[in-house]
């Protein structure tokens, strides 16, 4: 053991909980950025489909870190 | 064109070396020192893309080089955590599966396209990121139902998705090889490729 259970289990949702929340406002801005340029543009609406999904799976990661301390 | 034999290159290639004390420390039930040397296979993986621009040493085949390695490296994590039962094998089984339908979609594009080309899928690399912290939630046990369940519902989503794009819709016109040394500074990808949506051969 490296460290104590608590320990670790907090560095795992530390490190989830803040790349997930920093996923959420990365993707946002490149939502925004997308969302400025040509939709009709196949390669356009994959940004945007991408952000998307980006922003999910960062506000899954979030409320994986609330559930496993608060719920 | 930069050697395959390069810096980069071999920085991708020894993420494969934290593989054999990944088992061990499964096989003694050490989750803190698997989800270390996870963590240290993810390091490397950011790592190789700054060393290929630090040496200008980016190629197309470190690039499928980079995706190889993420893929047999994540894949064996999962495959290992499942043996144990340290993970659900339910979505497990289900997102090798659609790994298995979306490479056979990326053979049926490159021969839409006549070229050896990749399809960039934007989707597919916010959930390969995700899919790097399957295994640390395997590890630690953070939730693991949950992460392993909404990451295979995404997984399906985006697989239906790219299957269309890869399969119906038309195929881009190739664009012109990008130099690699150029890419350097224009943009290139933080694992070391180029920013083009697809590198002719």
């Amino acid at each position: 053991m490296i460290v104590s259970h608590d320990t670790y289990m907090l560095v795992c949702a530390l490190l989830t909980g803040l790349v997930a929340a920093y996923w959420i406002v990365i993707d946002t801005v490149r939502l925004r950025a997308a969302m400025r340029e040509d939709r009709a543009d196949a390669v356009t609406r994959d940004k945007l489909f991408g952000s998307s999904l980006g922003i999910v799976v960062g506000i899954i990661g979030v409320v994986g870190v609330l559930k496993y301390y608060y719920f | 064109m930069a050697s395959n034999l390069n810096p980069a290159n071999a920085v991708t290639a020894s993420r494969f070396l934290t593989l054999p004390p990944f088992v061990w420390a499964v096989d003694n039930g050490y989750p803190q020192w698997a989800t270390l040397l996870l963590l240290i296979c993810g390091v490397l993986d950011l790592f190789d893309g700054m060393v290929a621009r630090l040496f200008r040493c980016q190629t197309p085949f470190g690039e499928v080089f980079d995706a190889i390695a993420d893929g047999f490296c994540y894949g064996f994590a999962l495959l290992v955590l499942t043996a144990y039962g340290w993970v659900p094998w339910q979505p497990v089984a289900i997102i090798i599966v659609l790994g298995l339908i979306n490479t056979y979609f990326r053979f049926v594009y490159a021969r839409r396209a006549g070229r050896t080309t990749n399809y960039r899928s934007f989707a597919m690399e916010r959930l390969v990121a995700f899919a790097a912290y399957l295994g640390g939630f395997g590890t630690s046990g953070l939730e693991v139902d949950y992460f392993y369940w909404t990451f295979t519902a995404l997984l399906a989503i985006v697989v239906v998705h790219d299957a269309k794009r890869m399969a119906i819709d038309p195929v881009p016109p190739a664009r012109p090889a990008v130099d690699p040394a150029a890419a350097v500074g224009a943009g290139a990808r933080a694992d070391g490729a180029t920013p083009a949506a697809e590198v002719a051969s």
